[in-house]
């Protein structure tokens, strides 16, 4: 496919350098025929007359073969016109050997081309879309003509139109040269004005316009003198100016019509300003005119009125444009004034707001933490204490989790309202976030801490909490602090939370105050939590075992699994370090979970390797009453044992004395949990705490086993009572009784001789890692 | 049939109230975990606990263990979305009438209620606590 081939710039730029050679010839020719006048005045005249011909007859064949519209064929045809004129009169000079009489047919087409390019300029011009607009045109056009008749009067109209000695034809020819320059002028400041192309078409066409009319004026004023003669330089304005209107009918690229395009963009202010300026300037030269005691006539009196009238009609619509454009700046100023205020007025609103939302809690609109650590970081009032409580909901989370947040959030707004009616006024109660309030305390420093305060709230706190169908109970726990003045509100709340902790850990629904030596424990624990958590993370703690073994074989019967903590700096630790820690934080139930795993990892290793019978050999493993408490924690167990593709009957699950104190109905479900799939329960450390036989009673427990300290004890005093009764008992309750902390002989005999079957201890092994635990088995028997 | 519900999805409380009242059932209560709803279960005497498993404070199977001691003829179905034979098996030692898997289709529910009922009418329990 071909496109078709646009003009090239070789054409384009070929085409302006054979004008500027036509035009430079043209120059170079005036310059020499008129300034230096070679062969004779007759010559140059000739000369001057034929150029005076052929400049407009080409320039006249270019604006006509342009094919750029229009308005450039009439300037062509004007053009034409005026070499028409020119030749008549050229035939006068050069062949009929006179001067053309005047009026003569030259006469004629001159005063043809001069009209016929001023209407071809005028076509050229942009008319506005409105009414208005185009008589605004209408307007300037008349300022403009107005301005060069009046400024033409003292030049050559002015004599024209008074001298009518030559006759009426004479009279009227003669006349009409001015006024068509006048127009013609006009025409084309108009087209200056009016035109947005600021191209080199427009520029080399004004300035040939410009060029024919100085030298028409200059023509009149010569005549007028008597000093015009063939040749002259006003010949050579007529001569470059029609050259000019050629060439800018070929450098028209666009064509006259669409040449101002954008007429509103383009307008400038000096431009603008070019009807008012002629007609100024034309006024002010006939007021001067008229101050030196000229000879000003009717007509320029009409024709000043006339400018007079022209401008103040121009001005009309911009006075009213502004009077209507000042009205609506008024009331925009006075709308935007009104939008302003109302801005104003709701972002004031809104940063009270918001203000508001950053010191209160958007749940309760109770204070949030930052109002509180405002108010603590505010010096208290002389002579008084100030004391802040924080308060825990307790099992809000179940309120949360059961019944759904919207209920949730209805009880913390009662529990707001209960604290708010039972705190002493002049005092706070803040919302921290979840269920955890804190409240500020003031009250004259002999009064101690606000404990009766503190028991009021947790009583308020502890009536039901009635909502829809559902009725909740919940308690609270409450940590006390002193403010001391000068430490920072952080200090103040971290104390009274490590009091709230102790509450808490020390049972709920009761509250602890703040001492310093909480402080310092609660640091170590901390930390001590802290590494607890990293080290169940990093895998430190491995479960060494103990072995139990049968009294009258030393048979291996089992194994008590024993966590280790290898510390990476303080070497190997054992639970007495951490257990206790780790039971009052709930790092107990990882750590447990990782001795279960484990254990119940090692015992399927042995039985997959027949190193053990699983009929026989039972893995003892401690249960913390954390783990207990847990939710589950039966069927987390069977679980893991079905992953292992383990019996419970393998296993014996120790439970210390102290964990059976709870009456908790659920640890007891547990328990027969434990028993329904088949573990064996054993009381751990039997005889050194709290010991009951309720529970023995109940069934649950297959397992006594004597604590390492009664063992001693009663090693001591040789008739062993107390281990007698127990054994004694676990004949007739049908229970087993297992002995720790063996460590001689003796007392092994002394032991079995009892009727105790089962022990361990130091006499038969230490807890040893699990891979040294099956050679240890036979070396027991062995050294039996 | 006097059902309580148990459960700490409180939609799936609602589902299940919908669906077994459309059925005939009577809802005696609803509870959101498993002391409670032990509590109301002594206190509102129903014929059948429909109960989940893992709850807040007490499982459903933990709570059936101690039903079962306390209130023998309460017939408890544990409704779990678990379905784990060693929960199963839990379960059932604890004195579950049945271990329903959430999700299996609510016919099997409607069927055991059923069942239950049809035995209830065989063979009276004797109540320790008069309705």
């Amino acid at each position: 496919m071909a496109y078709p081939r646009p003009l090239g710039p070789n054409r384009s730029s070929s085409q302006s350098s054979g004008d500027l050679v036509v035009l430079g010839a043209a120059v170079v020719l005036i310059v020499v025929l008129v300034g230096l006048r070679p062969f004779g005045e007759a010559f140059v005249a000739a000369a001057a007359n034929i150029m005076m011909v052929i400049a407009p007859a080409i320039s006249g064949w270019w604006c006509l073969r342009s094919n750029r519209g229009a308005p450039w064929r009439l300037v062509g045809s004007g053009l034409w016109c005026w070499a028409s004129g020119q030749a008549i009169l050229t035939w006068y000079e050069q062949v009929a050997g006179r001067a053309a009489p005047f009026p003569s047919f030259a006469d004629f087409g001159y005063l043809a081309a001069l009209p016929v390019i001023a209407v071809g300029l005028v076509a050229m011009l942009h008319f506005p879309a409105t009414r208005w607009g185009r008589t605004r045109v209408g307007i300037e056009a008349g300022l403009i003509t107005g301005a060069m008749l009046l400024a033409l009067w003292p030049l050559a109209l002015g004599h024209v139109i008074t001298d009518r000695s030559a006759g009426t034809v004479a009279w009227s020819v003669a006349a009409a040269y001015p006024v068509a320059n006048a127009v013609f002028v006009a025409a084309t400041l108009l087209l200056i004005v009016r035109s947005g192309n600021r191209g080199t078409s427009l520029r080399l066409l004004g300035v040939g316009l410009l060029a024919f009319a100085v030298s028409g004026v200059a023509f009149a004023q010569l005549t007028r003198t008597d000093s015009s003669v063939s040749g002259g330089w006003s010949d050579a304005g007529w001569i470059l100016g029609s050259l000019l209107m050629g060439v800018a009918a070929r450098q028209d690229r666009q064509g006259a019509s669409a040449a101002d395009g954008n007429e509103a963009g383009r307008f400038s202010v000096v431009v603008g300003v070019i009807p008012h300026a002629c007609s100024v300037g034309a006024t002010l030269v006939t007021l001067s005119s008229l101050a030196m005691g000229g000879n000003v006539i009717e007509v320029q009196l009409w024709l000043l009125g006339l400018l007079v009238v022209l401008m103040g009609v121009n001005q009309l619509p911009v006075l009213a444009e502004a009077s209507a454009w000042t009205q609506l700046l008024e009331d925009r100023v006075l709308a935007r004034t009104a939008e302003l205020h109302a801005t104003a007025e709701t972002l004031k609103q809104q940063q009270t707001r918001l203000a508001h939302l950053a010191q209160h809690d958007a749940l309760t609109g109770l204070p949030n933490r930052r109002a509180l650590f405002d108010a603590l970081a505010a010096p208290g009032a002389e002579g008084r204490i100030r004391w802040v409580v924080l308060i825990d909901l307790d099992n809000f989370k179940s309120v949360n989790d059961g019944a759904g947040h919207a209920i949730g959030d209805a009880v913390l707004q009662m529990a707001t309202a209960r604290l708010q009616r039972a705190l002493p006024s002049g005092d706070m109660v803040a919302r921290l976030g979840g269920d955890e309030f804190a409240v500020l305390c003031s009250r004259p420093a002999e009064w101690g801490a606000p404990t009766e305060v503190v028991d009021q709230l947790l009583s308020t706190l502890r009536e039901p909490y009635a909502l829809e169908d559902s009725t909740f109970l919940l308690d609270g726990s409450a940590g006390i602090a002193k403010v001391v003045e000068g430490h920072s509100a952080e200090t103040a709340l971290r104390d009274a939370d490590v009091a709230m902790y102790a509450a808490k850990s020390a049972g709920r629904g009761r509250w602890v105050v703040h001492t310093e030596q909480m402080a310092a424990i609660s640091m170590k624990v901390r930390t001590l939590v802290t590494e607890l958590y990293g080290a169940i993370e990093r895998d430190e703690f491995v479960v060494y075992f103990q072995p139990i073994v049968r009294l009258d074989t030393y048979e291996v019967v089992g194994a008590e699994a024993l966590v280790r903590w290898q510390h990476p700096q303080r070497g190997q630790l054992a639970p007495e370090h951490y257990i206790g820690i780790a039971e009052s934080t709930g790092a107990i139930l990882g750590l447990g979970a990782l001795v279960l795993r484990k254990a119940l990892a090692t015992l399927h290793g042995w039985q997959q390797a027949g190193l053990v019978d699983p009929t026989r050999f039972f893995m003892n493993i401690n249960l913390s009453t954390k783990q207990l408490e847990k939710p589950g924690f039966v069927e987390e167990l069977a679980l893991l044992l079905e992953s292992y593709d383990l019996d419970a009957a393998s296993l014996v699950l120790e439970v210390t004395e102290t964990s059976l104190l709870s009456s908790d109905e659920a640890v007891l479900s547990r328990l027969e949990g434990l028993r329904e799939i088949g573990a064996r329960l054993a009381v751990d450390d039997f005889g050194t705490g709290y010991a009951g036989f309720e529970y023995l009673t109940r069934g649950l427990f297959e397992v006594v086993k004597l604590d390492r300290l009664l063992v001693a004890a009663e090693a001591e005093q040789q008739n062993w009572p107390l281990a007698r009764a127990v054994i004694g008992l676990g004949e007739a309750m049908g229970f087993e009784v297992v002995a720790e902390g063996v460590e001689h002989r003796h007392q092994a005999d002394a032991l079995q001789a009892l009727g105790c079957l089962k022990a361990q201890g130091f006499l038969f092994s230490a807890a040893v890692p699990a891979d040294a635990f099956p050679a240890l088995m036979s070396k027991l028997e062995v050294s039996r | 049939m006097k059902i309580l519900l148990v459960d700490d999805d409180q939609n799936m409380r609602s589902a299940l109230r919908r669906f077994l009242e459309r059925y005939g059932h009577q809802i005696a209560g609803e509870a959101y975990d498993g002391e409670v709803g032990l509590s109301l279960a002594r206190e509102l005497n129903p014929d059948v606990v429909v109960m989940d498993l893992k709850m807040p404070h007490m499982t459903g199977t933990e709570a059936a263990r101690l039903l079962r001691k306390s209130h023998p003829h309460i017939d408890v179905i544990i409704h779990s979305a678990y379905d784990e034979a060693a929960f199963k098996a839990v379960a059932t030692k604890a004195g579950a009438v049945c271990y329903i898997v959430k999700g299996e289709g609510p016919t099997q529910l409607l069927n055991l209620l059923h069942e239950l009922e049809n035995r209830r009418a065989e063979v009276r329990v004797p109540s320790p606590i008069a309705p």
